[in-house]
This record gives structure tokens, sequence and C-alpha cells, in this order.
């Protein structure tokens, strides 16, 4: 449990860091409160790629996979143990 | 024949394919027939509840198929569509619909914060008339609720009797201002038929067609797609907002939706080929691809057309105060070389390009001028600004009677008789094809309390996203906010579509020799910041 709160405590560093977002708690929905749109889309897998040394690719992008910060740290854990 | 009004061509329609799709959003499909029967029953119950000739209806819901027949209601009830943007911040929009005298809001889907935000001014609340088109109407009483999507459907579908012709407002679009306040720019019926019925012909448009509706309602060329439409009895598939970020999903949309035509800004375009979504001769029913609102980069072009080799490739012009678009080039090979730029073209029918120089003459051949439009788009003028309007609509100096637009756009024409664009002359900029005054983010900043002072600069990166709108900012005294507190405050002033990417927190900011705050050394600091970063991570 920590240990994904870890995770979820990296990932809103990730969006305070790289697109100087503050993510009000690790359910908002990204895409509906606007915080998450295609610029900063981009802007994320690269930062997530290059801090978790995860791969992405087109298959992985669904919606739901980035739609808040608890579900971006779920796929990242994914991702993680896939390598 | 030519319509007088925009929604006679969904009434013919309706006439002659009943049965035919016209519509489809997700699951919800519509065809000419319901369409036509429904908004002729919203336009009764507008009428019902005091709407007159004129008035202005705004509309606050996601693009759906219920916004398709709202905004045909409101033509019927010969009144003025007002689109919102739902993503926009309430002060934002208080000050389009306190411009605007707003007495009627259509509205649907997850807007209730907005609204609640909205009402909290009583006096606007008391006076505004609601018409709420999906799912539950919010709970709070204190808003005069008139009628919701069961009323429509059970009010008798007679036609109302319509006093509007071809020169009436159609709609007011509201664009970025650079004095902080949304202009309105006022578009007649005739400015949009005018467009269409010349696209339908150029393109040869037909029943058989699937067009695709990716721009937003608030943006102008949402127009281009609906009526190109509606004009000839197509199909028109809206693109759902949440795909952008999915190039994927985007890619099977056009695949699965047999889409025949696809018009979107370009920086759309380019972002599917940063992640390869089309595979070679993909899109077997496509047939052609048009952009509009912003360059598109020759290397994203070439992508393209290599990828698509059977599929015609048309680059679209035109500011909203010309009407969706002036200009048109259709590429007629895959370029060779990726610096080669792309000219915006030849006028569209009835619309004339001028590239003027200062005393208002015609610049010889190749040279630089200010890009003007004349013709059958122009708008109005801006809503109730006769200063602005005057200022960009300004008499042609070969037929003092007749107007012509200043652009603000920068360009020349070529040795073969096409227009180049070739940048701004002021401060207005395109990210990912929406129209920003960098003043309008400025202007926000100054109120935000413990800003000193800031400074609003593009970038132009050359990637899919266009220019990236950097901000630079002092403190005040003793005041400690970060970037991240600064773009939150900022998000509840403007869209966050002009929320600025990349930020700098300063002691102080670059003055030149006037004292004015020296924007080009602004911008030679974030260009030094990219170099780095590229450099950092090369």
């Amino acid at each position: 449990m920590s240990e994904a709160n870890g995770l979820r405590e990296q990932i809103a560093d990730v969006f305070l860091r790289s697109l100087n977002v503050e993510v009000p708690s690790p359910d908002t929905d990204l895409f509906e409160s606007g915080l998450l749109d295609s610029l900063a889309f981009v802007e994320l897998l690269l930062a997530i790629e290059r801090d978790f040394r995860v791969t992405t690719s087109v298959e992985d992008l669904e919606v739901d996979n980035f739609r808040s910060v608890a579900r971006i740290a779920e796929f990242v854990t994914a991702r993680m143990a896939s390598v | 024949m030519t319509p007088r009004r925009l929604q006679d061509w969904v009434t013919r329609q309706a006439y002659r394919r009943p049965e035919s799709l016209a519509v489809v959003c997700g699951d919800t499909r519509l065809t000419y027939g319901e369409l036509d029967t429904l908004s002729t029953q919203l336009a009764r119950l507008l009428d019902e509840g005091g709407c007159r000739r004129g008035d202005r209806v705004a509309l606050l819901m996601p693009k759906s198929a219920m916004a398709i027949v709202a905004l045909l209601g409101i033509y019927k009830a010969d009144a003025v569509y007002v689109p919102l943007d739902p993503s926009s911040p309430a002060s934002r929009l208080k000050k389009i619909l306190e411009s605007c005298e707003n007495r009627w809001l259509l509205a649907a889907g997850p807007v209730g914060p907005l609204l609640e935000e909205l009402g909290r001014d009583e006096e606007w609340r008391r006076q505004v008339r609601i018409g709420w088109l999906d799912g539950p109407p919010p709970s709070d009483h204190r808003f005069d609720i008139r009628f919701t999507i069961g009323d429509v459907r059970h009010c008798p579908a007679v036609p109302l009797p319509t006093r509007n012709g071809p020169g009436d407002p159609a709609h007011i679009l509201f664009t970025s201002g650079s004095t902080g306040t949304p202009k309105g720019v006022v578009i007649t019926h005739a400015n949009v038929i005018s467009t269409v019925e010349w696209a339908i012909k150029y393109f040869s448009v037909g029943p058989s067609d699937r067009l695709s509706a990716h721009f937003p309602l608030h943006f102008d060329l949402s127009f281009f797609d609906i009526f190109s439409a509606a004009a000839v009895g197509a199909e028109l598939h809206l693109v759902p907002p949440e795909l952008n970020v999915l190039p994927g999903k985007l890619a099977a949309f056009i695949r699965g939706s047999e889409i025949t035509q696809w018009f979107s800004v370009p920086s759309v375009l380019s972002y599917l080929a940063r992640f390869n979504a089309a595979g070679f001769n993909d899109f077997p029913a496509l047939k052609r691809i048009l952009w509009c609102g912003e360059v598109l980069p020759t290397p994203s072009l070439i992508y393209w057309m290599k990828r698509l080799p059977s599929v015609t490739f048309t680059n679209l012009y035109g500011p909203t105060e010309t009407t969706i678009v002036s200009s048109y080039y259709t590429v007629p090979a895959c370029p060779e070389d990726p610096q080669a730029s792309i000219p915006i073209g030849v006028p569209c029918d009835g619309e004339e390009l001028l590239v003027l120089n200062e005393s208002l003459a015609p610049a010889p051949s190749g040279e630089i001028g200010d890009l003007y439009i004349g013709g059958t788009g122009l708008a109005q003028g801006y809503w109730r600004d006769p200063e602005r309007t005057a200022a960009a609509f300004v008499p042609d100096p070969r037929h003092p009677s007749e107007r012509i637009y200043k652009t603000g756009d920068l360009a020349r024409v070529g040795d073969d008789g096409l227009v180049y664009f070739l940048g701004r002359s002021d401060s207005q900029i395109k990210s990912r094809g929406y129209r920003i005054e960098l003043g309008e983010i400025e202007a926000a900043l100054n109120t935000v309390p413990g800003v000193e002072q800031s400074a609003v600069v593009a970038l132009q990166t050359g990637g899919f996203e266009g220019a990236v709108i950097c901000c630079a900012y002092v403190p005040s005294h003793g005041a400690s906010l970060t970037p991240a507190a600064l773009r939150r405050e900022l998000g509840r002033l403007i869209p966050a579509y002009m929320l600025p990417a990349r930020w700098l927190v300063a002691g102080q900011l670059p003055v030149n020799a006037n004292g004015k705050i020296d924007r080009r050394r602004v911008r030679e600091t974030f260009e030094e910041g990219v170099d780095a970063n590229a450099a950092q991570t090369a």
C-alpha cells in the first residue's frame, strides 16, 4: 500500500515538475478537469518513460490508463513488472 | 438552389431523404427527419418561453447530436446562436454572457459546476432561462429551468413562421481579445452559405460522403462540416474530444466510421504522424484531408502524402472575421523538400485576397505586405464594438463604399500567383489551432495577486503543437508564488489552452531603451532554456 502511495506521489511530482500542474488528488479526472490535453499528454509520456524507465506504445494509450494519477500509477506498475 | 437561411438545408434534406443518417455521435444517431423535427420542437419551446427574433441564445454543452439540434432550433426561432466553450473558466464565460445580454441558455452534460459558479451572480441567475437538453438538470431550484429534453419531444412539431433572411445574424463567435475581453464576431446566414456552397462544389461533396466533425462547436470551422453535410444530405460524424490524446483510437475512428473527408487543425495530423498511427494506404474510404487554423509542418504533410497516396490534401486558410475559409490550395504532389513552404493559395469563390503595403496599394509580386480579405465572407463586425470594427474592417481603397478586413497576417504573392503566409504583424499566435492573443494572458496575469511583473511570449517549436506559450514573471516583494500555484490561479481566468507551458521565475525582467519589457530578450532566454534541455536529453 505504501509503495503504491509512493508511486502516486512520484507521478504527482512529475506533473508538478514537468508540466507545472498541481493535481488536487490521485483520483482527479485529468481529462474532465482539463489538466491533461494533447500537448501536456506528450510531455507526460516522455517524462514517465524517462523517470520510470518504461516504454509506451500506441496500443497502451487507453484513456482509462491515464484518467487519474492513481490509474497512471497502476499502469506504470504493470509496465515495470512486464519488463 | 441557394437557401435563404442555414436551417433551410436541413429542412430540405428532411423532405428529400428523411430516413438518411444526418448526425452520428457515439451510440446516438439522428436522421435528417429527426434532426428537423427535434429542432422545430425546440424552436417552438424557445418561442413559447418568450425568446424573440434577434435574442442571443447561448449553448453550454459538450459536442453532441443534441448540440446540433440546439443550434438549428436557435436558428429556427430567429435567434442568434452563441456557442460557449464548456472547458472555459466561469469568469471568462461571464464576460461573454454579459456582453451578449443572454436571457437564454441551452445546456446539458457536466456543466453543473460552471452553472453554479455563474449563478453566484444573483441577478444573472434570476434573468437567465435555461433549456436542459440531456441528462438530469441541476437540482438547484434557484435556476429557472424552463424545459427539459422530455418537453422538447412532446412539443408539437409545427414550424414557426420565421422572418430572418440571408443578411440576418446567425451566430456570434468569441475569439481572444488582446485587452483581456473576448471579441464577438457577428456572422450572417449568407456569410456561411456562401462559403459552404463553394466547398461542396469544389470538393464535390455528395450524399454518400461521411464527414468528420472534429472542431469544437465554438470554432467557426465547425460550421464547415455541419453545413457541408446538411447542404448535400451527407453523414456528419462527431469526433469525441477525448480521442484527441489517443492517436491509435483516433485512427481507429477514421477507419471504423469510414470517414471520406477529414478536416482538422494541423496539430492533430502531426500528432497522429508522430505516433505513426496510420499504415500504408490506411483508411480505404478516405478521399480528402483538409486542414486549417495554422501552418501544417511540411514534414508532417510528407508523412501523410506518402502514407495515403490516393487521398487529396488541401490547405485552407481564413480568419473567423471572414467566415470559415477564404482561400485554398490543393497540394499537387508530395513535396520533396521538407523545408518547402505550402501556400495558402487562391481565394474561394466570392472572396478576394489582397497583399497591400502601408499605403494600401498592392505590394509588388514577391514582396511582403499586409494581408486583407474582401468579399462575401466579411462579417458584420465585432459585437457592440464599433471602434474595433472600424479599425479592422476598413474601406476598400478601390471602392470606398465597400469594406476589406485587415487580417493582421503578413503575406506575399509568389511568381506562381499564389499567396504565401509569412507570419503575424502583432502578438496573436496559434497554438493547436486556437487563436490566442498573448495580451489576453498578460491581462489575466496582471489581476493575480502576488505577480509584480510578467511577460508572455511564444516560441515556435516546429513540433506538432505549433507555438509554445512561455511566461516569465517577477513575484511581488515578499510573496512566494510557484509556477504551479500561478498556473492554478490563472486557470480560473483563462481557458486551459491559453495557459503557459513553460515558466520562469525571475528577480527582474529585461527592459529595452524605452523602459518597456524587452520581449525579444525574454524569448531568447526561453530559447536558450529549450536548447539546454535538448542538450541534456541528447
